[in-house]
């Protein structure tokens, strides 16, 4: 089911530098949330603050987020992280094959039953409408997919643990234009499942998918709200040249 | 913070103090039967030709030697991995790379001076003493096995919710395999070289010894079966080293990209 993700007063710091500084988001639960920005401008610090991967690498953080009223910081990270999926831009398959990589976070969870995984994998490949696709690739060697269908297994894989909420990392930016709308068409599909927060590297992903977008710069959020009225009323100078694409 | 540091150093302690004991517990018997069965079939081997009583006695010697060290190197390397980071892995990094180029004739030397005597009566000291000998060399291979397993598939599995142990198991151990068999075909040709000098050495220090009685004849007396020896031993050590380079090749091309995620 999707959750609903409140982010208030968010600060975040890495050996007294600032990442992320007084962010403040909310994703509808059903909803696409896009994040958009140049590089570096905190984009994925804020996706891995969310399911608390930032904290490992000592960054510290403060404020409040909440996933449907309950704060993530009185979750146990590995729990969160079930409820809570990642994608990151570039593909990344584990040894094995692609039914082992599409049931690797059930198995990282201890569940061997072979008849289980399998029934798990069909699943996922079904509500995800790839299923034709992928039916005769399950037990090929995950190493032989071409990159469009690396992503894909690495979304059905992040899927399969059925989250909540799921964080997409620039899913499309390093595929060709044909699998990134396919991406772009599975992300539509699936805001019935589960809200998703996806970092953009295009404003136009942004128009496509996202109900709210949030424009970020040097770890601030400038503005952020309803896509189009960002897109047709920026309050920002920075916003407006990059939904316009015109950068001075 | 501060506590869960503790708790999770307590936690791999006590995961590497069990799991060393389990694996003592299992392995001292089997190696003893072993030994045990070693000597009896090296005195069986006494009516067989002489190189392949030498080919057995080396064979026999790298099955305990790899029994014994490839699992505690395995052991230490995870230890590592999980425990040692910046300044304190890299002196222990150059400290087991420089155990691990002392030559083994000192190192045989050192142990003759020990246990010369009970090498007359058992397999053990000299399984012993290549254990010991080659442990370093497994351990730092195995931890740069380890290390080039690029940074992305541990944060993959870690944001799939795994647990740090999970992760180690089923996502990087995997992934590291390559380098791992890698490194097990490079220890098996360092334990045939070491053996060979090895059990020369204590052949010569001690010529009634139950250990290798024909290498010694061969090398030691002049027998021409001794060029047919070493080039059965450079033969397969050759063939160890092409494996270990062409098909167990490890990908280590992001290892230097560890540690710079942010």
């Amino acid at each position: 089911m999707p959750i609903q993700l409140v982010v208030e007063d968010l600060n975040a710091t890495l050996e007294d530098r600032f990442l992320l500084r007084d962010v403040a988001v909310t994703a509808q639960a059903g909803h696409v949330l896009a994040l958009m920005g140049k590089t570096g401008s905190g984009k994925s610090t804020f996706l891995r603050v969310i399911n608390r991967m930032a904290e490992e690498r000592g960054v510290v953080v403060s404020g409040r987020i909440m996933l449907d009223n309950s704060s993530i910081f009185m979750q146990e990270p590995n729990e969160l992280r079930r409820k809570v999926g990642m994608v990151f831009t570039e593909p990344v398959l584990f040894a094995g094959s692609v039914l082992r990589n599409i049931t690797a976070g059930l198995r990282l969870q201890g569940v061997r039953k072979k008849q289980a995984l399998e029934e798990r994998a069909e699943e996922t490949l079904r509500r995800m409408e790839i299923y034709n696709d992928f039916r005769d690739l399950l037990y090929e060697d995950a190493s032989r997919l071409t990159r469009g269908q690396a992503q894909l297994t690495c979304i059905a894989r992040a899927l399969a643990q059925r989250p909540g909420l799921l964080l997409l990392d620039e899913p499309t930016r390093l595929l060709d234009a044909m699998t990134g709308m396919k991406v772009e068409a599975l992300i539509h599909a699936l805001r019935k499942e589960c809200t998703m927060v996806v970092a953009v590297h295009s404003p136009q992903m942004a128009g496509r998918i996202a109900e709210e977008s949030a424009m970020m710069e040097d770890g601030r959020v400038l503005e952020w709200g309803r896509t189009s009225d960002l897109f047709y009323h920026p309050k920002h100078l920075h916003t407006e040249q990059f939904v316009s694409s015109r950068f001075l | 913070m501060e506590k869960r540091k503790l708790r999770n150093k307590l936690f791999l302690l006590s995961v590497l103090a069990l799991s060393a004991t389990a694996a003592l517990l299992l392995l001292v018997p089997l190696i003893r039967l072993m030994a045990d069965a070693g000597v009896a079939l090296l005195r069986s081997w006494g009516v067989l030709p002489g190189i392949w009583q030498v080919v057995g006695n080396t064979a026999l010697v790298l099955l305990l030697v790899l029994l014994f060290t490839a699992p505690a190197a395995l052991l230490i390397t995870l230890w590592m991995y999980e425990a040692l980071h910046g300044l304190r892995l890299y002196r222990v990094q150059r400290f087991l790379n420089g155990l691990s180029r002392v030559p083994a004739v000192l190192v045989g030397l050192l142990f003759h001076a020990l246990l010369g005597g009970a090498a007359r009566r058992s397999l053990w000291p000299t399984v012993a003493l290549l254990a010991v000998m080659c442990l370093p060399f497994l351990v730092s291979r195995l931890d740069a096995a380890l290390r080039a397993v690029p940074e992305k598939y541990e944060r993959a599995g870690t944001a799939l919710g795994g647990s740090r142990m999970a992760v180690l198991w089923m996502v990087l151990l995997p992934q590291a395999l390559p380098g791992i068999v890698r490194a097990l075909l490079r220890l098996a040709e360092k334990v045939l070289c070491e053996a060979t000098a090895v059990l020369a050495l204590l052949c010569a220090v001690t010529p009634d010894s139950l250990l290798a009685p024909e290498l010694f004849r061969l090398t030691w007396l002049g027998r021409e079966d001794a060029s047919v020896l070493a080039f059965a031993l450079a033969a397969g050590m050759i063939a160890l080293r092409l494996a270990a380079e062409r098909r167990w090749r490890s990908e280590g091309e992001e290892a230097n990209c560890r540690y710079n995620w942010w």
